[in-house]
């Protein structure tokens, strides 16, 4: 059965490079804006993971995932985001919610989108760092 | 004996008989004063006290009867011894019956001198005896009012006689030493006191032993006397002798002593103490500086929080600065140490009743730490906000910049390995590398700021260093800067706090680049020892330097050069401050002229707190 991924983006550059980069994986890709698209998608569709970006108009991403954990409780999630400095506190929380998440260093290359989004789905496991505790900082995946 | 001045009256309306009376009374040594008449009789009576009347009883107008009923009936002479003279022979005697027995007498003219010589004598005698008497008792009744008064007084009072024994002692004694008369009476003042051998009492009785009598007149003398509960009361004890009687030489016979209880006055003494203790010590360990400014200007007293405020202890001196803030009463100055260094300081004063005039009592509250903390808090701010926009910034670019690199990998992997556009490609991919790391750097800056987690931890120091200056790559290049690195060879790591040093060593190559704008020679030297402990790090200009007048005042919170809203805003004080928390020093060496190095030296090993995480 084909993998299928969802990647939340108001950014139609990092939409696009997604699409573009994960091409050459037997993934199947969807794209939307929002976090709102996201969830009425989700009704009918099932992801094996989903790219979320924290910092979105309307909707952002941790509000986002509150969203979408209803629909889909179980759907693996990573955030992609360059700074997440104004998020610290909610992401805290989340992890205290017992939410499980991962956080990724946005800018990523091609090579390494494809690497990490391999990783996760097919050695079904998390990239370099161990799970932190909850109080800790949420670790930062990103470029060697 | 005849008491000098006794006076005798003679009356007869006949000047002869008058006269011859007075020759016959002649031998007395009393004066007589003779008169012819009852009426100038009695008015003799208003200027003399006579010891003895002698009256012709035949007499016109008023006879010697009736002048005697009306010598009776008067005060100043109803007692006045009466002696008729009558040419009559007496029946007429029972009349004066029931006058005072032996103040009469009758002799019948012509009389024989030598008896009414004799009788008159007897009555001066008694005279004598009666005035002698008289007196004794006015003496009595006035030494009884005397020590009445003495009893009566409301302090203790003891008399003593020469063996420095107590014959009297009032109720205010007894009470004072709670005893009772029988116990006071009769005993030696030494004793009785309970005092030490050389105290006061002692030296009484050894005055009336040695006969220095002297000794015996004692003012105020301070001392404890005993109760009978053990209890001791302080004392001020004076004494006095008593003044010699008459006939004994010129030994007092005793002394009087006066104690008056002082405990009250002693416990108010104390009590006053501790609150002067209690006020000495506020003034003292106060942290706010007090002064008291006379009122000719000089401080009259100043506490060791002002000596420390001004580095030297205003007292005696009369700077006109603090003068200057007490006359205004109420408000922010500025002070100057004893250094020439500068402080704000917030002033309360007020007048008060003073030698010569009106005083002032000041306080004087360092405001340097709150201006430093408030200018913290400022750049605090400033920091923040600017690390905010630049993380949005930062994020604003990641997501093209992502795009970019996306969009040329993309195309790059698909043309052929050795073509010209392939070789391009990676050119564009370089360049978008060298944005990312632009960005990094921004976001490592922002991050720095917006964190607020900034614990000890080894650090590289080259690295921290070369991340400034990636940070400010841009503006050095841009003004042409050469940068002189020498870093050194490689030590362990500086035990330290990464952000806060980067920030210090961030605005010290923002101040050297400021520094050299518009000058020919520009060059920015940064040299490290990491294999020294301390770490030493030095950055060096070749601008305009410092003159030296205003070395002493660059670390001041208030020291600035820069135009208003230039810079980063940290100014070296707060450099200094930071430096100063991370354990180390900050030194600064400048020649106007040529340029300013300024040195940090930071113990490898500082401050292992219990944050530290490996």
């Amino acid at each position: 059965m084909v993998k299928r991924i969802l990647v939340i983006d108001d950014d139609e550059a990092i939409r696009k490079v997604m699409l573009l980069a994960l091409e050459s994986t037997p993934y199947q890709v969807d794209t939307v804006g929002s976090g709102a698209e996201a969830v009425d998608l989700a009704r009918s569709e099932s992801y094996d993971l989903v790219y979320l970006d924290l910092k979105m108009p309307d909707l952002n991403g941790i509000e986002s995932l509150r969203a979408l954990r209803r629909v889909a409780p179980d759907v693996r999630v990573y955030f992609m985001t360059a700074y997440y400095g104004d998020y610290l506190d909610e992401l805290r929380a989340l992890r205290t919610e017992g939410e499980h998440f991962e956080l990724i260093k946005k800018p990523l290359n091609m090579r390494q989108i494809v690497d990490y989004t391999r990783a996760i789905i097919d050695g079904g496991g998390l990239i370099g760092a161990a799970k932190a505790s909850p109080d800790d900082t949420p670790p930062l995946l990103g470029p060697a | 004996m005849n008491t000098p001045g006794q006076t005798i009256l003679i009356v007869d309306d006949r000047p002869d008989n008058l006269f011859v009376l007075e020759h016959v009374l002649a031998p007395l040594d009393a004066r007589v004063v003779a008169v012819g008449s009852g009426n100038d009789a009695l008015k003799a009576t208003l200027h003399h006290d006579f010891a003895l009347a002698i009256l012709d009883v035949q007499m016109p107008e008023m006879d010697g009867y009736e002048l005697a009923e009306l010598l009776r009936g008067a005060e100043g002479t109803r007692t006045l011894p009466l002696i008729f003279l009558s040419a009559v022979h007496f029946d007429e005697q029972h009349v004066f019956r029931g006058y005072e027995a032996g103040a009469v007498d009758f002799m019948t003219k012509p009389y024989r001198s030598e008896i009414l010589l004799a009788k008159v004598r007897v009555f001066l005698e008694l005279d004598r005896q009666r005035r002698e008497l008289r007196a004794a008792v006015a003496v009595e009744r006035s030494k009884r009012q005397l020590e009445r008064i003495l009893l009566a007084l409301s302090d203790a009072v003891l008399v003593i006689d020469a063996g420095a024994r107590v014959i009297r002692a009032n109720e205010a004694l007894l009470a004072l030493l709670g005893r009772a008369e029988a116990e006071v009476i009769g005993a030696h003042l030494g004793e009785l006191l309970g005092a030490a051998a050389d105290g006061p009492p002692a030296r009484i009785a050894a005055a009336f032993a040695s006969g220095r009598f002297e000794g015996l007149s004692v003012r105020n003398q301070e001392m404890l006397v005993q109760r009978s509960n053990g209890a001791q009361v302080p004392v001020l004890l004076s004494s006095a002798p008593l003044p010699p009687e008459a006939d004994e030489a010129d030994e007092p016979p005793g002394a009087v002593l006066l104690l008056k209880d002082i405990g009250a006055i002693a416990a108010a003494r104390q009590a006053l103490r501790r609150s002067e203790e209690r006020y000495r010590r506020l003034f003292d360990a106060s942290r706010d500086g007090i002064a008291f400014i006379e009122a000719d200007g000089r401080v009259g007293e100043a506490n060791a929080a002002l000596t420390g405020m001004l580095g030297s202890d205003p007292a005696g001196a009369c700077p006109a600065e603090l003068a200057r803030a007490a006359a205004a009463a109420d408000g922010e100055v500025l002070l100057q140490r004893a250094d020439g260094r500068r402080f704000p300081a917030a002033v309360s004063a007020w007048p008060v009743d003073a030698a010569g005039g009106v005083g002032t009592w000041m306080l004087v509250r360092d405001l340097s730490e709150e201006r430093r903390l408030a200018q913290d808090r400022i750049v605090t701010e400033k920091m923040s906000a600017l690390g905010q926009m630049v993380g949005g910034i930062a994020h604003e670019l990641n997501n093209p910049l992502m795009g970019i690199t996306g969009y040329v990998e993309y195309c790059r992997e698909r043309q052929p390995a050795d073509s010209r556009c392939r070789d391009i490609l990676d050119d564009a991919l370089r360049e978008t590398r060298r944005c990312k790391e632009l960005v990094d750097n921004l976001l490592l800056f922002a991050r720095v700021e917006r964190s607020g987690e900034d614990a000890f931890t080894p650090v590289d120091c080259a690295e921290l260093v070369a991340r400034v200056l990636r940070l400010m790559d841009y503006r050095i290049r841009h003004e042409k800067v050469a940068v002189v690195r020498n870093f050194g060879a490689a030590g362990e790591p500086l035990h330290t706090r990464p952000q806060a040093l980067q920030q210090v060593l961030l605005n010290l190559v923002v101040n050297a680049l400021d520094a050299m704008q518009g000058r020919q020679r520009r060059e920015l030297r940064i040299a490290l020892d990491c294999g020294a402990d301390p770490v030493r790090i030095t950055i060096e200009d070749t601008g305009n330097g410092i003159p030296a007048e205003q070395m002493t005042l660059i670390f001041d919170p208030f020291y600035t050069t820069k135009p208003v809203g230039k810079g980063t805003g940290l100014g070296l004080s707060v450099s200094k401050g930071i430096i100063e928390g991370l354990g180390g020093e900050i030194r600064c060496e400048s020649t106007p002229g040529v340029g300013t190095r300024f040195t940090l030296s930071l113990q490898r090993a500082a401050r292992a707190r219990h944050d530290d995480t490996a």
